[in-house]
């Protein structure tokens, strides 16, 4: 009673700022409609639906039940996930074992934010222990700095690399007709503005965007039918951690994170020995510029100390040898409950090389995706596009 | 030892969560909410591939799920569905209890819009009533610009 | 040619406001009343693996066993290394006050002395210049009529000079 899985639909909204002009559950028939366009299905085919996104940030609470017109949800099975920044991708992996289990032959994924309508960084302050931990949190980036900063302190990575990170990324961004930042700057223009967290400033961290992504997964009997070019979910691995505020930063660098437990769960699982050749590209959840060198260590793709090198050797770059984030990333478009669907949808893009003017210069067989967040977890899925 | 901790004060940490939202109705919406406030017109939308009336207006069709962008004219009577009085106050209700809240069917419409019932005596409520909507002096272009929904007299 | 008319859009405004009251829990409610009494910061350790936390932790997170026996408790600081720590410049609405955020606002990581334990507070210092991790730092409490048993009895970490 199993069944291999593949992604044969795929839909996204442009990304931005404001919509005015449409209210959330329209932003997510947008993407819902191009994902079925892209499968050649109507919402008649498919049998499950699962949603997700941030709670509060929109003010209303049980918004899958409020949207189940617009989601296509009405006589469906399926249901809401809420694990926070980690939404998008445990939305997919839950599809996953809805299709795996043959439980559902066609599941369609939604991760959604309208980032615009709340005050999104008091919304996630409220899930730290009021107790203890915040008064002193600011949303979600602080924590990030803390890591950040950490991590300099820890390998010698300079703040030029994190200026590097999102330079590379604002050129990739305006490749990606869906990014919302689009802009290029140079490592100059980054270095030179506005601090808001110390050590990351305005063009450092993730911006507050909406849109929505949606994917069809199907079933390995159905996928070949539906998609001539089906993305395989090879795997996929969930880590929790927990950190009350961030206790255990004082074992920074010593012991395992959310990424170490992925990344060699996916790595051992499927007896992969050399990641950064035998996988070619990498879309990771990144919402602050020292998370790509911080975190290609965390994952095991590189030794500790060496991630913030391989940035500044080009290595990342969307030409380089194993570009990471090449749609520009969560660095430049960041509607939260969609950024992990994104990262998914991306890395399927670039296996079927429809990812246009930002597709890798590297062919690509095997990629990544991650989703990060819900309080520093980690969903990592292996993608391919041969089943060999 | 622990038996001891336990026995001290009990303490709590107390506060507020306070945030402003900003909720952006969307076009057909905002049209329909106009209308409210500038003419007192309550409307619908009209499907254009399976004829379904709604109200309050979604622009996704619940039965055939095809995208709805006009409005059609209704004529602010309706009848009742159900309803309920509550009696139960909580910070976050828009009246003082009791009062009542029907479920009113408007005439053309095929979706059903939830409301306050005023001007009647509780125990006069009756599923199949006829309803007129009431409409406040004061409108903002939100649902509270209809007052309530009250029995229609009988002429004469 | 006449300039398509613009549609007006409607909003709502809208505040969510929402009270709670937060049962601490014991031992944290213990962590604070050692606060609030007698100017004590504890940090306790699992009876089984050895792993410290503070505030006192009830469950073990590593190996999910209770810890809340107060014999395994020790007092720590009120002096510690600062191990990391941000500053602030952007304000922001502060939902449990409504109230907008004073910046400059900076926090730190506060390796206590005499148990391998972290604790979050704000810091005095609040120029980038003036603050390196491995720095020493002291909390300063407030004055004991006016402390109320929370994490704010602790005013902030100063920097100190050793």
């Amino acid at each position: 009673m199993t069944q291999r899985v593949a992604i044969v639909g795929i839909g996204q909204t442009n990304h931005s700022g404001r919509r005015p002009y449409h209210n959330d559950g329209e932003v997510i028939y947008d993407a819902i409609s191009a994902a079925l366009a892209d499968a050649q299905l109507s919402i008649k085919d498919i049998d499950n639906v699962i949603i997700g996104d941030m709670e509060l940030f929109e003010g209303h609470s049980l918004n899958d039940a409020m949207l189940l017109d617009y989601t296509g949800a009405e006589g469906r099975s399926g249901f809401k996930m809420n694990t926070g920044g980690t939404v998008g991708s445990m939305n997919v992996i839950s599809g996953w074992y809805n299709v795996a289990s043959e439980f559902s032959d066609t599941t369609l994924v939604i991760g959604w934010e309208k980032h615009d309508e709340g005050p999104t960084t008091s919304a996630i302050t409220t899930i730290w222990d009021p107790a203890i931990n915040r008064p002193f949190e600011v949303g979600a980036i602080s924590g990030l700095a803390m890591i950040s900063n950490a991590y300099m302190t820890r390998s010698g990575c300079p703040l030029e690399v994190g200026a590097i990170v999102r330079a590379q990324a604002s050129d990739n961004a305006a490749r990606n007709p869906k990014a919302h930042l689009r802009e290029r700057y140079t490592v100059q223009d980054v270095m030179s503005a506005r601090m808001v967290l110390y050590p990351l400033n305005l063009l450092m961290i993730c911006p507050t965007s909406l849109g929505a992504c949606a994917l069809v997964l199907a079933g390995e009997k159905k996928a070949r039918k539906i998609n001539k070019k089906p993305v395989w979910i090879r795997d996929h691995a969930t880590a929790h951690q927990v950190t009350r505020g961030m206790d255990f930063m004082a074992e920074a660098g010593k012991i395992d994170t959310s990424m170490t437990v992925t990344g060699r769960k996916i790595f051992q699982r499927n007896h992969i020995t050399k990641p950064m050749e035998e996988i070619q590209v990498f879309e990771m959840y990144d919402p602050c510029a020292f998370c790509q060198p911080a975190w290609l260590e965390e994952f095991g793709l590189c030794e500790a100390g060496q991630g913030w090198r391989l940035i500044e050797k080009g290595v990342t770059a969307r030409e380089g040898s194993f570009p990471v984030s090449p749609s520009g990333g969560t660095l430049c478009t960041n509607a939260i409950g969609d950024t992990a669907t994104v990262r998914v949808a991306e890395a399927a893009l670039q296996l079927r090389g429809d990812a246009g003017e930002h597709q890798v210069t590297r062919e690509v067989k095997m990629a990544l995706a991650s989703g990060y967040g819900g309080m520093y977890w980690t969903d990592l899925l292996l993608l391919s596009n041969t089943l060999d | 030892m622990a038996n001891e901790v336990v026995k001290k004060e009990p303490m709590f940490t107390e506060g507020y969560v306070i945030m402003p939202y900003k909720y952006s109705v969307g076009t057909l919406a905002s049209k329909f909410f106009i209308e409210i406030r500038d003419h007192k017109k309550i409307n619908g939308v009209k499907c254009p591939k399976c004829n379904i009336v709604i109200v309050p207006p979604r622009s996704v069709c619940i039965k055939c799920f095809n995208k709805i962008e006009d409005l059609v004219e209704l004529s602010g009577k309706g009848t009742l569905v159900t309803y309920t009085v509550a009696h139960y106050d909580s910070a976050v209700q828009a009246m003082k209890p009791p009062y009542a809240i029907g479920v009113i069917k408007l005439d053309g419409a095929d979706t059903a819009i939830t409301h306050f019932i005023g001007e009647v005596d509780f125990k006069e409520l009756k599923a199949g009533m006829k309803l007129e909507a009431v409409f406040n002096e004061t409108r903002n272009a939100n649902i509270l610009d209809i007052k309530y929904f009250k029995p229609v007299k009988n002429k004469g | 040619m006449k300039a398509k008319p613009q549609l007006e859009l409607i909003y709502l405004d809208m505040t969510l406001k929402m009270p709670f009251k937060w049962n601490t829990g014991e031992p944290l409610g213990e962590f604070f009343r050692e606060l609030k009494a007698n100017e004590k910061i504890y940090a306790n350790q699992c009876p089984t693996c050895g792993r410290n936390y503070c505030p006192p932790a009830n469950i073990c997170t590593r190996d999910h066993s209770r810890c809340n026996e107060k014999d395994k408790w020790v007092a720590v600081g009120p002096k510690g290394t600062l191990l990391t720590f941000f500053i602030c410049e952007q304000s922001f609405l502060i939902p449990t006050t409504g109230e907008m955020l004073e910046v400059p606002f900076s926090v730190g990581l506060v390796m206590l002395d005499g148990a391998p334990v972290v604790l979050q507070h704000c810091l005095q210092e609040t120029d980038v210049e003036k603050i390196k991790p491995g720095m020493r730092v002291e909390a300063v409490f407030k004055p004991k009529e006016e402390r109320k048993g929370n994490i704010f009895d602790i005013i902030h970490f100063k920097t100190i000079k050793e």
